[in-house]
């Protein structure tokens, strides 16, 4: 219907959204190019976009710093079982409650309705994350978050359009429930599945607020939590001590452009996968927007 | 008599029959009961003198004097006015851009420029706010960060944007922005999907501006979403922009005056000081306010608009 050709309107907001897109990315760039500057070049001509005086030393600095290392054991550790525990016990929650002719369905409904509205706030759960024992526990990461009820309901739309028929004949055919829910739904609900697998993939990468708050033992806290401590030091002295005496090379760094090594080091997960995960999380939070 | 129990045996055999589906709902049914229903118990705490060795049973019931407290303390004050700030800055500016910037990725025509603007601002709400602080400290930092560089040569003198507290709520907004600008327009954009492509033909027979198309066949399309979505922003108020995440990763003491929001306020007072049935007494207040505050703008706004929540 409308003009094919380029109109004034088209040229005018283009050029709004590429400046937005620059001020995006932006930032990411700036990182980036800091973090791979020699310290002593940036301090004559400063890093604005392009890097000076190419180093990798900040790179090379991060294995040799122990917590960094530490930290990113314990996010993959904790994304990788997180999420699987959580698709697990969502998912089959989910394929249960898709069924009709489960007894007492409507009150589990409500029971899981419940908390997507209410909650007992901050000092209560952290009351009872106390009385759990699971203060200083790698456990404090994966099971409080092994379920959610939105993405339950999430699965369970999606797991009801699945044509009852397909049940019967497995079920004809001398099938339980077990074999029917992973050999006839699991892979028909890739789609939902793979959603919501990337979006608690994220989710658990990028958890920093429960560390932050049941964690205190260094060797157990997440990268995200590692990063907003050396953020936050205005100084990395020993650091670049222990570097110089294994190498026998002066650090041309400082605890800026190694804070921007450890701040990419921390965000290229995301960057990697967000590509393929792009087109999941835009229809998953579609789905969420019309069938909730 | 007889029957009400061979009803009571059907109903176990079923219920039995079906013992695998119970098995799968198990694991949830548990997680749910003890990490949001206990805590939904624990709000008693609010009511004592919560001691945590001795626990809910063993803890002292001081009536309301945990409420009396935070509503003398001249501290709470300063959290509520920077959450009221924070809030109604979010509500005013934070909340419309995405519905204009949904607007003009509809009208764009160029397919491949659109697709390439959504795929880039859409992904700084997959950043977590640890690493969007330390970008910001890096790029407002006084002596090297760009933006001062930038200052700089156009003649202005340095800022310190993180050692004033004046400057904080402006970090704030414009970080909220630009995090989630592009990710808060996918609902509006689902929403305009949705509207009958002959409202628009019918429109350009009729000779309507560009304007006046927006005006009188997307915005109306899309205003239960705008509502539904002001509703939950509202009701939210008091939780500030965004809650404890993006005020904790962004504050540092010299800007404390203007960045500790309530539930920051809160997390220091309960958390880190162990006052525990203080903090959760503040806590309660905030739930019942945001219940009340949703009863009250779903209302209003229906009235005013016609759509709501519920």
């Amino acid at each position: 219907m409308r003009k094919s050709k380029l109109n004034l309107f088209d040229i005018l907001v283009g050029i709004v959204f590429l400046i937005l897109c620059f001020l995006t990315v932006y930032p990411f760039i700036y990182a980036l190019s800091f973090s791979i500057s020699d310290t002593i070049m940036a301090a004559q001509h400063s890093v604005v976009f392009l890097p000076r005086g190419l180093t990798w030393q900040n790179y090379e600095m991060i294995f040799k710093d122990d917590r960094v290392i530490q930290g990113f054991l314990i996010s993959a550790g904790r994304t990788i079982i997180g999420t699987a525990l959580f698709v697990l016990v969502t998912g089959l929650c989910a394929y249960a409650m898709s069924k009709q002719r489960l007894k007492g369905r409507r009150m589990l409904f409500i029971f899981f309705v419940i908390p997507l509205y209410l909650s007992g706030g901050l000092l209560p759960y952290y009351v009872l994350i106390h009385d759990l024992n699971l203060f200083n526990n790698f456990l404090v990461y994966v099971i409080p978050g092994c379920f959610s009820g939105f993405y339950m309901f999430l699965i369970k739309v999606y797991l009801e359009n699945v044509p009852e028929s397909m049940e019967e004949s497995a079920m004809l055919d001398g099938a339980n429930d077990l074999q029917i829910a992973f050999r006839i739904y699991a892979p028909l609900a890739i789609p939902v599945l793979a959603t919501v697998t990337l979006f608690i993939c994220v989710t658990q990468w990028n958890s920093w607020f429960d560390a932050l708050l049941f964690v205190t033992k260094p060797d157990l806290q997440p990268l995200q939590l590692i990063l907003q401590v050396i953020l936050r030091e205005t100084q990395i002295d020993n650091l670049l001590q222990v570097y110089a005496m294994t190498t026998g090379v002066k650090p041309k760094v400082n605890a800026e452009s190694y804070k921007m090594a450890v701040l990419i080091v921390t965000t290229l997960p995301i960057v990697f996968i967000y590509p393929f995960a792009q087109k999941y999380f835009v229809k998953g939070t579609m789905i969420g927007a019309v069938k909730m | 008599m007889d029957n009400a129990n061979r009803r009571a045996g059907r109903w176990m055999r079923q219920v039995w029959e079906q013992k695998i589906l119970y098995l799968f709902v198990l694991p949830a049914l548990m997680a749910t009961l003890v990490f949001s229903y206990g805590p939904m118990y624990g709000v008693i705490m609010a009511f004592q003198d919560y001691d945590i060795l001795r626990g809910l049973g063993g803890s002292d019931f001081n009536g309301v004097a945990n409420f009396n407290a935070f509503l003398s303390d001249p501290d709470f004050y300063r959290a509520v006015r920077n959450t009221a700030v924070l809030s109604t800055l979010n509500i005013l500016v934070c909340f419309p851009l995405p519905i204009v910037f949904a607007i003009l990725i509809n009208e764009f025509g160029p397919a491949r420029l659109k697709k390439l603007v959504q795929s880039i601002t859409y992904l700084p709400h997959f950043i977590s706010w640890v690493i969007v602080s330390g970008l910001l400290y890096r790029l407002l930092d006084q002596d090297t960060g760009a933006v001062n560089l930038l200052l700089h040569t156009l003649g202005v003198d340095k800022i310190g944007f993180f050692r004033d507290p004046q400057y904080f709520w402006g970090i704030f907004i414009v970080a909220s922005i630009w995090k989630e600008l592009g990710w808060s327009s996918i609902l509006y954009l689902s929403a305009m999907t949705a509207i009958n492509p002959e409202l628009y033909e019918a429109a350009l027979v009729d000779g309507a501006s560009r304007f006046k198309r927006i005006w009188h066949i997307t915005l109306p399309g899309i205003l239960p979403t705008i509502v539904m979505l002001l509703i939950l922003t509202i009701a939210a108020f008091f939780s500030g922009a965004g809650g404890f995440e993006p005020a904790y990763a962004l504050r540092n003491p010299m800007v404390a005056t203007h960045s500790d929001i309530i539930d920051i306020f809160a997390y220091f007072r309960g958390v880190r000081n162990g006052e525990y049935g203080y903090a959760a007494a503040i806590g309660l207040s905030q739930s019942i306010m945001a219940i009340l505050f949703l009863f009250v703008s779903n209302k209003g706004l229906k009235k005013l608009t016609g759509y709501s929540l519920f």
